[in-house]
């Protein structure tokens, strides 16, 4: 599993803090849009992409048909927001608890989210995704230079080699 | 090493006492340094009450959270944020392609702390007071990838 905190999570309510419901291992809570398309996902940085193997996600405990209201949404990658690809669409197997999903696409990506509409608000509890991260920067084989951040939250301090 | 001061202003006459003080990482909540029960000093009291305490804490970035009876926690809006070391000591270091250790030498480095080498996040792998080891992720590039499958 791609760990969450490798992402900075970001939604379709830009100043919203409730998109974090969608990653923070509690099934009961969980993002609700207002918006007429919704989307909510994760963000890789810069110089890094995830290539997406599966997906799993709980939806909200409130829905009771469960297709009824995400049947057809997606799961998308891009590394400009601009241009989307479709890495798995919700068919009419999902339900109620855990979901899993192959991806369709393994192409390695920066921008990985959901997107649908109003009817299911994006009202995602839980979405974990699983893969690999990928490094986009030019390497040779012989040896590789890198630098070191350190980060405590409030500090910053890159050691360069 | 230094002093902060914190005011919380009242707004009623009622009387509390302070049961206990802690401060929260607020990069990782459940870093926690409880202060001393018994430790701390207040003299005054209402509007003109004053409390201090002694804490030693990591470099990162804090919230402090005061247990009162009967009123229950009492968290301040501001940050304490502490300044890394200025003796931060590190060299150099070779590891694989599938990464490795990295090791920093300084005094009272967060323990919560991470490394990011090439975008990715590394976690501690062990700590003390004077020198904290993280893993350096593996440098998953394509051309890596094709020669080593490394993930």
């Amino acid at each position: 599993m791609l760990p969450t905190s490798q992402f900075t999570i970001y939604s379709d309510q830009v100043s919203s803090s409730s998109a974090s419901a969608s990653f923070d291992g509690l099934v009961n809570t969980f993002y609700s849009s207002p918006n007429t398309e919704c989307y909510i996902g994760l963000d890789a940085g810069v110089g890094v992409q995830a290539s997406i193997s599966r997906i799993s996600f709980f939806p909200s405990l409130n829905w009771a048909n469960v297709a009824q209201v995400i049947l057809y949404s997606s799961f998308q990658g891009s590394n400009d927001q601009l241009k989307w690809d479709t890495l798995v669409t919700v068919d009419q197997t999902v339900h109620t608890g855990w979901n899993i999903f192959a991806s369709n696409n393994i192409t390695p990506y920066r921008y990985i989210r959901f997107v649908h509409n109003s009817t299911s608000k994006c009202s995602l509890a839980e979405i974990k995704l699983y893969g690999i991260l990928y490094s986009t920067m030019d390497v040779n084989l012989s040896s590789q230079l890198a630098n070191v951040t350190y980060n405590d939250g409030f500090n910053t301090k890159t050691f360069v080699n | 090493m230094g002093t902060v001061n914190i005011t919380f202003t009242t707004t009623n006459n009622y009387t509390s006492s302070i049961v206990s003080i802690k401060l929260v990482s607020t990069l990782d909540s459940s870093h926690v340094v409880n202060v001393n029960n018994g430790t701390w000093n207040t003299t005054g009291t209402g509007v003109s009450a004053n409390t201090t305490f002694s804490v030693r804490l990591n470099a990162g970035p804090y919230k402090l959270l005061v247990l009162s009876t009967p009123y229950g926690y009492i968290e301040m809006n501001q940050t304490v944020n502490v300044t890394l070391p200025t003796n931060v000591i590190t060299t150099a270091q070779k590891v694989s392609f599938n990464g490795g250790l990295y090791t920093i030498q300084a005094s009272r480095l967060s323990p919560v702390s991470y490394i990011s080498v090439n975008g990715i996040k590394g976690a501690i792998s062990s700590y003390t007071d004077y020198s904290v080891t993280y893993k350096v992720p593996p440098l998953v590039t394509t051309v890596t990838q094709n020669a080593f499958n490394l993930a």
